[in-house]
């Protein structure tokens, strides 16, 4: 009966998902003939917004562009700007960057994790029921959230938008007093990781392959969050300035964020591009974290990206202790910014924020903006969520039409789509 | 006395926390941390600690956590007259989400009420001093009709304080200008 099936699903504002977006299946006769993730948030004109202004303002314009990844767009800001400036951060500057962005992705993949995706995969609504029965689960989530939001207080001044950050290096540094207190909460935090790492393992994920491309920066030394070079379990890697040869952004219909694609029709980007790129890169317990969650490169089921989030936590946990026992051995030292050595100039930084990848790009003359470009991780995932639709949607087509939207919401969900982020129907030409 | 201005999670142990929730930046939004800086200049009992909880959405329910009463603040949309408020319990206050399925960009109050709530962790004694704003613009700076009611709201909130017999008493409504 599946080949003649008629089924329409139209989820008119997706839930649990940050910003809106609409999922829109239609099914004739056991025939896909319309299968979309509508992006039908406002364009956001944050590049425009940019031009003309100092390039010192670029970091704390752009971090208003997520509520969530704030100091992942402040740190690709600060390093595209950098970079067309010929500036170079000091050891000390790139250590408490790295710690600073353990608490946002720590924060961010909890938030993800367990409140919005956990809901379903126990079967409730949402936080609320959830709070309510198994309220343990909940305050953990709320307690691993608090430290992340600490963490980067203590850096950066505050977690969302923060404010200690600058082009050069920052204006505030923690205490010795802070960090031993953070290395602390850290280590009484193990438990709750080892706790959301059991959770996890209980949960069970939908069954679904479709192989694609994942891309992710990769470093020689080190499981990147900040810098590297682009690089593709396709093969081949590209400089961040080459971002544009991977992007290829385009524009379709039904979306206010432009589209993107690679070598394939689409790629991934996110903690699950991350692991299939990166994972001998893993600190050995993120490593066992992995082996624990079923959890083996190249896996090309998107539902387990949250799987995946859940093993950086362990190595954001991990790695955080170990960068603050470095920065406790050499001490943290007041430092002036370091300066620009010209005010014009072209350049491009990168960022594995928590959803994937994220390119700043400016052009700076004399000192002010003239040109911008930002290409986000969710508008970089949106032709690859249309084509795992696609693919999934003839896989279940003999279940209800009710549990062939939960799969498809839950499949947009995976992805921890922010749709707000990732619209920016501009075309900016550089000058 | 603890008075803690930033935004934190450090109630006072089975004192009263007096909340101000909202943002300055937004006109009559800032209503809250008006009427706390008020209190702040003003003798409190020392079981009383004063906090401008900001925006936190859902995490205002830690926040309220391991005090034995509540008081917060903040600007409510209730179709009444600009700068009259009204003191009110929290279920007065409504879930905006009917599924209760909630989006990052909507939890707010009474999201956080529920999930504190479903938790266990809220304290038995909450009350709502709701201010009617004229102007949530993209300004900070309130309008001359909230400004006119922050002394009252504060001096209402002082009664409170200063007079434990209301402490138990949720239902009481009082309105004014």
């Amino acid at each position: 009966m599946v080949a003649t099936k008629t089924v329409t699903v139209d989820i008119h504002h997706l839930t649990r998902v940050e910003g809106h977006g609409n999922i829109v299946v239609d099914v004739q006769n056991g025939e896909l003939t319309q299968c979309e993730l509508q992006i039908v948030e406002t364009p956001r004109f944050f590049e425009a917004m940019l031009r003309g202004r100092p390039y010192e303002e670029s970091s704390h314009i752009t971090s208003r562009i997520c509520g969530i990844c704030a100091v992942g767009h402040a740190t690709t800001s600060l390093r595209a700007t950098e970079k067309a400036l010929g500036i170079e951060p000091t050891e000390q500057t790139v250590l408490l960057r790295k710690l600073n962005f353990y608490g946002e992705i720590l924060d961010s993949h909890i938030l993800h994790a367990y409140l919005l995706v956990a809901p379903d995969l126990l079967g409730v609504g949402s936080v609320i029921p959830l709070a309510k029965s198994a309220p343990e689960v909940v305050l953990r989530a709320l307690r691993m959230k608090k430290l992340a939001g600490d963490l980067c207080a203590a850096i950066c001044g505050r977690h969302t938008h923060p404010i200690a950050m600058t082009v050069g290096g920052f204006t505030h540094f923690p205490t010795i007093e802070q960090l031993y207190e953070l290395r602390e909460r850290l280590e009484r935090a193990r438990p709750d990781v080892d706790a959301t790492v059991e959770l996890f393992q209980t949960l069970e994920l939908p069954q679904f392959e479709r192989d694609t491309e994942y891309i992710a920066l990769r470093k020689s030394d080190e499981y990147s969050f900040i810098d590297g070079e682009i690089a593709s379990t396709d093969g081949g890697t590209w400089a961040i300035e080459q971002y544009r040869e991977i992007t290829n952004e385009y524009l379709v219909p039904h979306s206010s964020a432009k589209h993107t694609a690679n070598q394939r029709q689409s790629y991934m980007v996110g903690a699950l591009a991350r692991f299939n790129v990166n994972h001998d890169r893993l600190h050995p317990k993120a490593q066992a974290a992995a082996d624990a969650l079923g959890l083996k490169p190249v896996c090309t089921n998107p539902y387990m990206n949250t799987v995946a989030q859940v093993v950086e936590i362990v190595h954001s946990v991990e790695h955080a202790i170990e960068l603050i026992d470095t920065l406790l051995e050499g001490g943290v030292a007041w430092e002036a910014p370091a300066p620009p050595s010209r005010l014009s100039g072209e350049g491009a930084g990168a960022c594995e924020v928590p959803r994937g990848t994220l390119f700043h790009n400016y052009v700076i003359e004399d000192g002010l903006v003239v040109g911008a470009n930002c290409i986000i991780p969710t508008g970089q995932n949106l032709a690859n969520i249309e084509a795992d639709m696609r693919a999934l949607v003839p896989q279940i087509l003999d279940r209800p039409r009710e549990a062939i939207a939960l799969a498809l919401e839950m499949l947009v969900r995976a992805y921890d789509p922010c749709i707000s982020c990732s619209t920016h129907l501009l075309d900016v030409t550089f000058i | 006395m603890s008075r803690s201005f930033e935004v934190g999670f450090r109630a006072v142990k089975d004192g009263t926390l007096v909340v101000a929730l909202g943002n300055p930046q937004r006109g009559d939004d800032g209503v809250g941390a008006a009427v706390v800086a008020r209190l702040a200049a003003l003798p409190l009992p020392a079981d009383v600690e004063l906090t401008d909880g900001g925006t936190p959405g859902l995490e205002t329910a830690l926040l309220l956590r391991d005090c034995r009463r509540a008081i917060i603040v903040d600007a409510a949309q209730m179709d009444i007259e600009p700068g009259d408020w009204q003191r009110f319990a929290p279920d007065a206050v409504s879930l905006r989400m009917a599924d209760n399925r909630g989006t990052l960009h909507s939890a707010g109050l009474a999201e956080a009420l529920a999930l504190g709530d479903a938790l266990g962790i809220l304290p038995s004694d909450i009350i709502i001093y709701g201010v009617q704003p004229a102007v949530i613009g993209w300004r900070p700076g309130l309008s001359a009709a909230v400004s006119a009611a922050v002394p009252n709201v504060a001096a209402a909130i002082l009664d409170e304080l200063l007079d434990s017999r209301m402490n138990t008493d949720g239902k009481r409504q009082d309105t004014g200008r």
